[in-house]
Parts: structure tokens; sequence; C-alpha cells
């Protein structure tokens, strides 16, 4: 027996880059933006979509749901009358804490890519993994919410990097808590200067229409 | 759990190339702007490499490649997270530009998650033609 070295020069990440691009591919083929949209568990994805697609106006979106199990948020959404796929990761992917490409991909053939514009996928909460990987979208935006405190930028540069719009939720609870919006967006700067940030609050309203109109914006992008 | 993904994503990029092969080490580059903790690599690595390693293990080793971005408006490089004291030390990050205070950049080197080499053991006989069937 003996030992041979084999030169293998990969990114470990390039075979899931290369079936994002071809999921990328069958979007653009049916004419469908799609967004990627990451958070922590809690900061409020749902209750977003929920605001924002409540009138979609002349746009068709639909929503794929990332959970490791159940279909707690796809329930919440199902009274907006949008079509919405369910991916669980667990026991299908192992209970991922994240979504990749090719769980994205086994679920395109449940998505109706031909009555959509616009396909949003909401990302299993976490603000780690969903960062490495690429799923075959156009625009990449987290939610955070300010309950989850100001360092967080600092904390998970990887996520802040990684994504164009942070949008900054629950600012209805500012005056309760001892969160330093100030530093939060020096923090954010720090690590992604080239980010943009809303401020809204799913609860009061307020900043929802501003929202609104980005996310069906998207679809003409 | 970040490392556990990328430890996963590794094996199965070694095990392509490892071709049925028990493999005894794997050498991987990784970028500081990466944020993997090695030690937690490694402990998610002997995990997941179970299925391809050899009897005594598979070993991972890994280089530290630094982190230098280059500003998009005057060409200033610079390095926006120095390497740490310990893996676990807080990042100090900068990705604006030190001299011009653009946003604008593109990462020269740092983002690297590459699996550079294997070592496989190899049958005791091998006879050129059966090589790829062992």
């Amino acid at each position: 027996m003996h030992q041979t070295t084999v030169k293998v020069a990969e990114g470990a990440l390039d075979a899931n880059q290369t079936i994002a691009e071809a999921n990328r591919a069958d979007f653009d083929r049916a004419g469908v933006r799609v967004l990627n949209l990451m958070s922590a568990p809690g900061a409020g994805k749902t209750s977003l979509l929920e605001r924002a697609l409540a009138d979609t106006g002349d746009v068709s979106v639909g929503v794929l749901e990332g959970d490791v199990r159940g279909s707690l948020d796809a329930n919440r959404l199902s009274h907006l009358q949008i079509p919405v796929t369910q991916i669980n990761t667990d026991p299908a992917f192992g209970g991922e804490c994240h979504l990749d490409a090719n769980m994205v991909r086994s679920a395109i053939p449940q998505i109706p890519l031909g009555e959509i514009d616009l396909l949003v996928v909401e990302n299993i909460g976490n603000l780690v993994c969903p960062a490495e990987f690429r799923i075959g979208e156009d625009a990449r935006w987290m939610v955070s919410s300010v309950a989850e405190g100001e360092d967080k930028p600092l904390k998970y540069p990887l996520m802040f990097r990684s994504c164009e719009l942070v949008v900054i939720n629950k600012i209805d609870l500012l005056p309760h808590l001892d969160f330093d919006l100030d530093r939060y967006l020096a923090g954010l700067d720090q690590v992604n200067p080239s980010a943009e940030t809303l401020q809204v609050s799913a609860r009061s309203g307020e900043g929802i229409e501003a929202w609104r109109q980005r996310l069906l914006g998207l679809a003409s992008s | 759990m970040h490392e556990l993904a990328i430890a996963q994503a590794i094996v199965d990029v070694a095990e392509r190339y490892a071709e049925g092969r028990p493999v005894t080490v794997v050498r991987v580059r990784l970028g500081r702007l990466r944020q993997v903790v090695g030690e937690s690599l490694r402990f998610y690595f002997e995990i997941a490499a179970k299925p391809i390693a050899s009897p005594e293990g598979a070993a991972l080793e890994w280089e530290r490649v630094d982190s230098r971005l280059r500003c998009g408006g005057c060409g200033t490089e610079w390095d926006p997270a120095p390497p740490p004291a310990h893996d676990q030390a807080e990042l100090i990050v900068r990705f604006r530009c030190p001299s011009c205070e653009s946003s604008d950049h593109s990462v020269v080197s740092g983002d690297e998650l590459i699996v550079d080499s294997i070592d496989v053991e190899e049958p005791a006989v091998a006879a050129s033609g059966q090589a790829g069937e062992a």
C-alpha cells in the first residue's frame, strides 16, 4: 500500500454554485426574478411578507418557504391567495439550517413559474450558513430586527456583507430598548458600506409602503 | 453550524477526487473573510469524513489566506480583517477604503474555500489496467 497526492484545487462550494446557475437559468427563462430573503429566527420575515403581499397590484408573486420542519409560516401566508411552496430540510435534507441550490432545485417543479413574476425565497432563520450558499437568486436581502441588538453586523459580517439591502424591522420598539441605531448603522457601514437600509415596523406599519414598493419593484428590475 | 455545512462540502469534493480510494489527508485553503473556525471545522470534518477516510482516519490540514481588498476608486489595497490573535477573537473589519472612503471594492484574497489536494491510499497491486476498477 502506498499513498498518492491528488491535486484538487476546487472550491468547496463550486458544486453549489453550478446548481445555483442552473436554477438562475430556469428562472430567467420563465421571466421570474428571485429574492433570497434571510434573517435570524424571529426577525419578522413572514410578518413583513404578509404586510407587503396583502396587495401586490399587478405583480404576481410566489413564495418558497424554507423551514427545518413544519409549515407554520406557509400557513400564515395561505390567506394571501398567492402560490406558496414549502421546503422542509428535515428529514429530506438532514435537517440543514439553510437552503442550498440543490434544495431549491428540487422544489422548482412545484413552483408555478409560468404564473409569477417574482419569487420570494424565505430562507431558514439563521445568520450564518445561508450567507454561504447561493441559490440562483437575483437579489439578496436580509431582515434585521432591533430586538437582536446593535452589535449584529460586527458579529455576523459574512451575512451582512452578502446582502444588498438590510430591512431594519421592529423600529416601534426603539423607545423601549437600549438599541443605539447610530452605532448599528456605523457597524453595518464597517462590514458593508454599499448596503442600503429600510427602517420598518411590521407591527405599526411604519415604512411598510416603502418596503412593499421596493419588494414589488424587484419584479421589473 | 456553519462549519458543519462547510465540512460536508469539503468532504463531497474530496470524495469525487478520491474515486473510492481511502483518504488519509485533505488540505484546504481558508480565506479569513470566510470566518471559518479551524478547530470547529476539524471537529465536524472528522464526523463528515468517516465514509471516505482510511481505517486510520483522515486528517484535515488547513492554510489560512489573509484578506486583501482593492479599492475601486483609488486602487488602494488593504486588509479589512487582520489576523486575530487566535481563531475566536472578534474580527476588526473595515470594508470602506481607508484612503478615500469609497465603498466600491473587489476582493483580492480572503474569500478562498478551496480543497487544494488530498492524499489517498492506492491499492497494493496497481496493475495499470485495473487501477480504475479498484
